[in-house]
């Protein structure tokens, strides 16, 4: 397999390639499907805390006296492992209870109201999804159907990264794997498919080295050479002409006394007597 | 099918075994990490559900009301568990296993009634969990709350099509790859090797392969230059013989025929006794494929990234669709003789692209849109290529290069962000800029005739491709708000600049060079008309053919088959058209796009004059 070691890191690169776009369509699918759970998560806290603010609501009471909403928005947060935050809210839009103690009494984003640029309506409530968090919430009515306040529910975008590049450890683990199994596939199957074309160039290369050694040696090659490169054959043909005409006069000039000889019989003679 | 077809169909179906391996991994990874997250996040619903039920449960029983006694409890667990709560059976039991209270969702029959242990409730398809009634530290009863089990986690929709674009993308970035690197490292010195065998056939044995070490050819090649040095050897050392015994002879006569036979072995071949010289090829015809690829993915990439904002989808079946149309197209178009070939492509192209907006919301349109866009890049090889053979690879390299470049900007979209496209656009365009410099050189150092050489013709392509990717941004803001629809044009203008650039290169090849004097201030013109005033998809399509029609685009297209310095011209265009597109946006894009057109325009009136004046040949 001499020389399609680079073929074989190219068949390589192809499990990289692919490799690489299924890790980034992973994470992309299971980003999709975490944050529609915890869409979901986020719908059923908003659910347990509004249905009894609504309760207490239609009775009379407004939502900033129901202060055990506060012991149950804690708990709830808590039962999340702090993965999400509640907040209820007065018909002001102010924070009167949250999990999130510090914006108790603040006034909350107006997005969080419900009704915003990019939020969608869902039956009971609404949602809307930034780059930054993932936020369901769903108004408290009263007994007059008028707006006496709103539950909001919120979860991180980052918090839903975190956990979704942790749940790649298992595909990168299983794609290095993968990667290493591909690569014993591309050597393997590199060769395999090769090995046809390597011996036909090695048979090749060896009959032509012959033909390389028999022509500096003076011979002919094989007649198979001479049927592949005719033109070979025919230029060796007159080279082996020319060196035999060649080696004929320089044996013919040897044979022949030089000029001086003839012209002086006895100056020949003492030359062959020498 | 000849020895090297057959080696390169195994290496195609040894990457395809490579690429699946890792996809069959990832997949896999991801239902199963799905699902975990799907049972984790169900349990915690449960959770939540259970606690604020028991916890109304346990006041009602603190009020002093057994549970045994409780009467309403359906009622109640009707009212507190709605479908989105996820819990498809809900039963309130007395500590001795009495049920007081029980709930199904709508349409489960099955679990009216029966036992609501663990085991039963399994066989139905249900997990359930048991929470347990606390009222002053006693147990009082328990609540059992049971999902379904056969629920896929929501967000799962469309991942199986997702990942068969995955799929695809990598088989056709696959393919490319190792067609490049076989072609490169096989074919390119093969056909070196073989024209030298030619060349011997003819008797000259003055040239050699050149340095080829590197590759499975090298020592074959290496094996031919000892034979051609061992010739030249031999004819050295008879031309020397020969002339020592012409000078060295004292017979007249013998010098005379040692002189003939010299001139008579001279005759015999053309040989380089000083040293060979490699023989440089053009091995152009090699890589119009694998550049056409190259080029109309960055081209696809580059009308996804501006087009679609990075927040719309393409959808998956016209990548498929345009590479079957694609190869069907170029088979079909082999068929066909020669002349006719390009007119015809060039005209189906146009006829559909015209036809195409009445259909842009069927589902139809579709494949009509893939088969315009493989007919379009057909008709532009067709007129390009003076070999037929090229041909249809040609078209079915191009067809499959938009098809990867729309399935990377698909699943770039999915990400967020435009990384991916990016790399692969780069990546792809330094492949062809060392590709062209590999492939190209010598056909420029052998001074190939079908090269442009002027400056202005070696500008034409870069504003070529400038020109094609800043029209489709500039015609953002016209598009109509459905992603559907703006999918669809995209792809239209793509074909309409591609299939009316070949229709004019068929007119400029058949008719004089005016042509392109001509119309392309003409095309400017109306563009600029129709273009601001259009909100309807058919306006802005004939002004996408219009713009299109520009000699620029179908000559740099051209300039690929000719081989040579035309291909890191128009990688450069390219990078030229994908910076400019993103950056500036459309209003810029549409300042720069005029200052490109009317370079073109510039440089085509210029071409013509000098034609006219016949200082101008090829």
């Amino acid at each position: 397999m001499r020389g399609f070691g680079r073929l074989a890191i190219t068949v390589w690169l192809c499990a990289a390639v692919v490799l690489a776009l299924a890790l980034a369509t992973f994470f992309a699918t299971l980003e999709e499907v975490k944050t529609r759970l915890a869409l979901d998560q986020l719908e059923t806290l908003v659910n347990r805390v509004e249905g009894p603010a609504a309760a207490r609501a239609a009775l009379g009471y407004p939502l900033e006296y129901q202060a055990d909403l506060q012991a149950l928005v804690d708990s709830l947060s808590l039962a999340v492992k702090r993965g999400a935050d509640i907040y209820i809210l007065d018909a002001a839009g102010v924070v009167v209870f949250a999990s999130e103690h510090e914006r108790i009494g603040a006034a909350a984003p107006t997005e969080w109201l419900g009704g915003a640029a990019g939020s969608a309506e869902v039956a009971g409530g609404w949602t809307r999804e930034t780059a930054a968090e993932n936020v369901v919430g769903a108004a408290v009515v009263n007994a007059f159907g008028e707006r006496s306040g709103t539950v909001v529910a919120r979860a991180l975008r980052r918090d839903v990264i975190i956990e979704v590049i942790s749940a790649m450890r298992l595909p990168v683990i299983v794609g290095g794997l993968a990667l290493a199994v591909a690569a014993v596939l591309a050597v393997a199957g590199t060769a395999l498919a090769t090995r046809t074309a390597a011996a036909r160039n090695a048979a090749a290369a060896e009959d032509l080295e012959a033909a390389a050694a028999a022509v500096s040696a003076g011979k002919t090659p094989s007649d198979a050479i001479l049927k592949a490169l005719p033109g070979l054959g025919d230029v060796l043909r007159r080279l082996r002409t020319v060196e035999e005409e060649v080696r004929r006069l320089d044996r013919s000039q040897a044979a022949e006394p030089p000029p001086r000889a003839a012209a002086d019989p006895a100056a020949a003679r003492r030359g062959e007597a020498a | 099918m000849t020895a090297n077809t057959r080696t390169l169909a195994l290496l195609f179906m040894v990457a395809t075994a490579v690429v699946i391996v890792p996809w069959v991994t990832t997949a896999m990874s991801l239902v199963l990490s799905a699902a975990s997250l799907g049972r984790e996040s169900a349990a915690l619903r449960l959770e939540l559900v259970a606690g604020g039920i028991t916890r109304d449960i346990a006041e009602y029983v603190g009020a002093g009301i057994a549970l045994p006694d409780a009467v309403g409890l359906s009622d109640y667990l009707g009212e507190e568990l709605g479908p989105a709560e996820g819990v498809v059976i809900a039963a309130v039991e007395t500590p001795e296993g009495r049920v007081v209270g029980r709930w199904s969702a709508p349409g489960r029959l099955d679990l009216v009634s029966g036992a609501t242990d663990a085991a039963a409730l399994e066989q139905a398809g249900v997990v359930a969990a048991a929470f347990p009634v606390v009222v002053d530290g006693a147990v009082v009863g328990r609540l059992v709350l049971g999902r379904a089990t056969d629920v896929s986690p929501p967000g799962l929709d469309g991942a199986g099509l997702r990942f068969v674009v995955v799929l695809v993308t990598a088989l056709l970035l696959a393919g490319h790859m190792v067609l490049s690197t076989w072609r490169d490292l096989v074919e390119r010195p093969q056909q070196t090797v073989v024209a030298l065998q030619q060349r011997m056939a003819e008797r000259k044995f003055d040239a050699s392969s050149g340095d080829l070490r590197d590759g499975p050819v090298g020592p074959l090649a290496e094996a031919l230059n000892r034979l051609l040095v061992a010739v030249n050897d031999r004819v050295a050392r008879a031309h020397a013989y020969l002339l020592e015994v012409r000078d060295f002879s004292f017979n007249r006569d013998a010098a005379a025929a040692a002189g003939q036979l010299g001139d008579h072995l001279t005759r015999s071949g053309a040989f380089a006794p000083d040293g060979l010289v490699p023989l440089r090829l053009d091995h152009g015809g090699l890589a119009v494929g694998p550049a056409t690829f190259r080029i109309t993915l960055v081209a696809a990439i580059a009308a996804g990234m501006v087009m679609t904002g990075g927040d719309a989808s393409i959808p998956p079946v016209a990548a498929v669709t345009a590479a079957v149309a694609g190869a069907a197209a170029g088979a079909f178009l082999r068929l066909l003789p020669p002349v006719p070939r390009p007119a015809f492509a060039a005209g189906l192209a146009a006829a559909i692209i015209v036809v195409l907006p009445v259909f842009h919301e069927a589902l139809f349109a579709l494949p009509l849109l893939a088969l315009a866009t493989a007919a379009a890049v057909a008709a532009v090889a067709g007129v390009a290529s003076r070999h037929p053979a090229i041909t249809a690879g040609t078209a079915v390299h191009g067809a499959l290069g938009l098809s990867a470049g729309a399935g990377v900007v698909h699943l770039e979209s999915l990400v967020g962000g435009t990384w991916m496209s990016w790399v692969v656009a780069i990546l792809a365009l330094v492949g062809l800029a060392l590709q062209g410099s590999r492939f190209g050189t010598a056909a420029a150092a052998r001074g190939n005739a079908g090269v442009p050489q002027r400056p202005l013709a070696l500008a034409l392509p870069i504003v070529a491709w400038a020109g094609a990717g800043l029209w489709l941004a500039a015609v953002t803001p016209f598009m109509p708000g459905a992603a559907f629809g703006t999918i669809v044009l995209w792809g239209a203008h793509l074909a309409a600049a591609v299939g009316a650039g070949a229709m004019l290169l068929v007119l400029y090849r058949w008719r004089s060079r005016m042509v392109a004097v001509v119309t392309i201030p003409a095309a400017l013109a109306v563009a600029a008309v129709v273009a601001p005033l259009a909100d309807a998809p058919l306006a802005v399509t004939i002004g996408g053919l219009v713009i299109g029609a520009a000699a620029p685009a179908a000559r740099g297209l051209q300039a690929l088959d000719d081989g040579g310095t035309a291909w890191p011209w128009a990688s450069l265009a390219a990078i030229l058209g994908v910076v400019a597109g993103w950056v500036t946006g459309p209003v810029g894009a549409a300042g720069l796009l005029v200052l490109c057109a009317l370079a073109a325009a510039a440089a085509a009136a210029a071409e013509g004059a000098l034609a006219l004046r016949g200082g101008l040949k090829r």
